[in-house]
């Protein structure tokens, strides 16, 4: 299952590969040209000696895999859309869809963690969204991942809180009640900036309130 | 900085002028040249037999030399092939070892095929044994010839052609549509010799040639594609007809050079050519290659891309074959559109053939620490050396 900005749909969930770690982020590429998982959503690396690392993708980008390869404009005539695509076979094959996700956790020997982990994600290990159990259970543990979030450097900060929100909320099947929990957590994260609280939480209830 | 900007700057700004110059002289001695063209036009048949007389390597025309074709209808499917080749040179000074690399981009696009594959590949192979390193003469095995700069050029194209008659085979082998095989620069590729009757143009043209070989029986016309092409043998031709001797000549009227001199076939056929449209088809006659060739004879024409005169060089069997004619021009049309001014599938091949200097730098640390693990010292020479680590 995946989540297109809180909308659920049943596509099933695209594999990455992580591509760079280390202990904050790991920036992974999508197998499929455009199959990031959607924005603030939980994804999870796992690695062979037990340690599960959670991420809450925070950027994805599309562009040439030659970082000297620019993509051009490509449209002529009718040709436009998907017919570039199909007029040029090769496309898929030269660019590529990568999603940069912040680490918020981690969970070994059963236990979950809401801090950093002891090691970074393997490189070339397979990146999967969690699933809603997943979800569940890592948020039921608490919400403290949320700092880590807001902690973020070089994302938008803002943005990535309130998707991750609305994603999360719509994921666990509860949303209001989980609206109400997170509102209190953000709350107390942001007790100093009551007008940048009221802007993420806007976007949480907008965006709930229309699509979920 | 070693360079002497404000030195190059000065000539810079003289060769400017100077080009300039030769650009303005270059327009005026194509007007002396119409008398001579417009009158050679029809009778290509007469310069045809003139160039079978010449030594030099010239163009034989097969028809009227202003014969114009527009681009044929597209294929609505077909597949492009493509290879393109690089190579690391045995490094004298680096120690680590005599080994070239040849590394061969091998690229297959089926257009309009939604459920065929794309491959786009690199292929990478060390030379390293004596065999690899020395070409030897069969005759006498103590001639021997290392493999390096101009043979090893020689090598990779050998290699590049290889892998596009193995991927004409399989291509040929799905039985799909049409298919255009294409390689950038020149069928007609050099090997220096160091004596006459040498082994080594046997040896490289007879390999190359077993290739050309493979992609007529797998029925995939191949083609050469030089982009802003120089190619000069019609001029070489015309240059024949009038002698050369610009005091004796009709053309150049007593002129204290020849007016073909510095001009190419695109100034002299390129002129009246409009976007997709290309010339006739002449046959390139060249004692060097002509023996060893045969049925692959080179023949070329010339293609007007929107942007600069393209020379595309065909082997004799595509050349008289109409339908594999018509397609290759019909391919290199989308093709150049889809890349741009300059063949797409050809791009992706040099795309994946080309050898980044942090390429360079992982193959060196790879053969160093494998040296290591054996215990064989690798050390740069002493000129290396002191590049690498500046004093003062």
């Amino acid at each position: 299952m995946s989540a297109l900005n809180g909308v659920h749909t049943d596509q099933p969930a695209q594999d990455g590969e992580v591509i760079e770690a280390s202990t904050t982020e790991f920036l992974a590429q999508a197998q499929q040209l455009d199959g990031a998982p959607p924005f603030g959503s939980f994804v999870q690396v796992a690695t062979d000696d037990g340690l599960t690392i959670l991420g809450v993708v925070a950027h994805v980008q599309t562009s040439g895999i030659d970082p000297g390869a620019r993509a051009i404009m490509r449209g002529h005539d009718d040709v436009r859309d998907d017919l570039i695509y199909q007029e040029n076979p090769d496309l898929p094959l030269v660019l590529r869809t990568t999603y940069r996700a912040l680490v918020v956790g981690f969970t070994e020997g059963g236990s979950i963690y809401q801090f950093l982990p002891p090691r970074p994600a393997r490189l070339h290990y397979s990146v999967t969204q969690c699933s809603a159990a997943a979800v569940k259970t890592f948020t039921d543990t608490g919400l403290d991942y949320l700092g880590a979030l807001l902690a973020g450097s070089e994302v938008p900060t803002d943005e990535l809180l309130a998707a991750n929100i609305r994603v999360t909320a719509s994921m666990r099947g509860e949303p209001q009640a989980f609206l109400q929990h997170a509102g209190k957590e953000l709350a107390q994260l942001l007790h100093t900036d009551y007008g940048r609280l009221t802007a993420i939480l806007k976007r949480c209830v907008l965006a709930q309130g229309t699509y979920a | 900085m070693p360079l002497d900007l404000l030195n190059v700057s000065t000539q810079v700004r003289q060769m400017g002028e100077l080009l300039a110059v030769r650009r303005g002289d270059q327009s005026r001695r194509l007007e002396l040249l119409n008398a001579m063209l417009a009158a050679y036009t029809d009778r290509w048949q007469d310069l045809a037999d003139l160039a079978e007389q010449v030594k030099e390597r010239v163009a034989v025309p097969t028809g009227p030399l202003d014969e114009r074709l527009p681009a044929p209808d597209a294929l609505k499917t077909y597949t492009a092939l493509a290879t393109d080749g690089a190579e690391i040179d045995p490094d004298r000074h680096g120690g680590s070892g005599d080994f070239f690399l040849i590394n061969v981009g091998r690229v297959r696009i089926p257009y309009g095929q939604p459920h065929r594959e794309v491959e786009l590949r690199s292929v990478s192979s060390l030379g390293f044994t004596e065999e690899d390193l020395f070409i030897v003469d069969p005759r006498d095995p103590r001639r021997q010839v290392p493999m390096r700069d101009r043979h090893l050029d020689a090598l990779r194209t050998v290699e590049e052609v290889k892998a596009l008659a193995d991927l004409a085979e399989s291509e040929s082998a799905t039985g799909a549509g049409p298919a255009v095989a294409l390689v950038d620069g020149t069928l007609l590729f050099s090997v220096l010799e160091e004596r006459p009757r040498d082994f080594l143009r046997t040896r490289f043209y007879s390999d190359y040639v077993a290739q050309l070989e493979r992609m007529r029986a797998a029925r995939v016309p191949v083609a050469a594609y030089a982009s802003r092409s120089r190619g000069v043998d019609l001029v070489n031709l015309f240059r024949a007809v009038c002698g050369g001797t610009p005091l004796a000549c009709d053309v150049c009227a007593g002129a204290h050079a020849c007016a073909l001199r510095g001009l190419t076939d695109a100034h002299i056929l390129g002129r009246d050519l409009r976007q997709w449209q290309r010339t006739g088809v002449f046959r390139v006659r060249s004692n060097v290659h002509d023996p060893f060739f045969g049925v692959h004879r080179a023949y070329f024409f010339l293609l007007h891309t929107g942007e600069e005169i393209a020379r595309v060089e065909v082997p004799e069997w595509v050349a008289r074959d109409f339908t594999m004619l018509s397609n290759v021009h019909s391919v290199l049309v989308d093709q150049i559109g889809k890349g741009f001014g300059y063949p797409a599938v050809l791009a992706r091949a040099d795309d994946r053939a080309v050898i980044s200097l942090s390429d360079r730098t992982v193959l060196d640390t790879l053969v160093r620490q494998e040296l290591a693990r054996r215990g064989v010292l690798a050390r740069p020479s002493a000129k290396l050396h002191r590049k690498q680590v500046r004093t003062v």
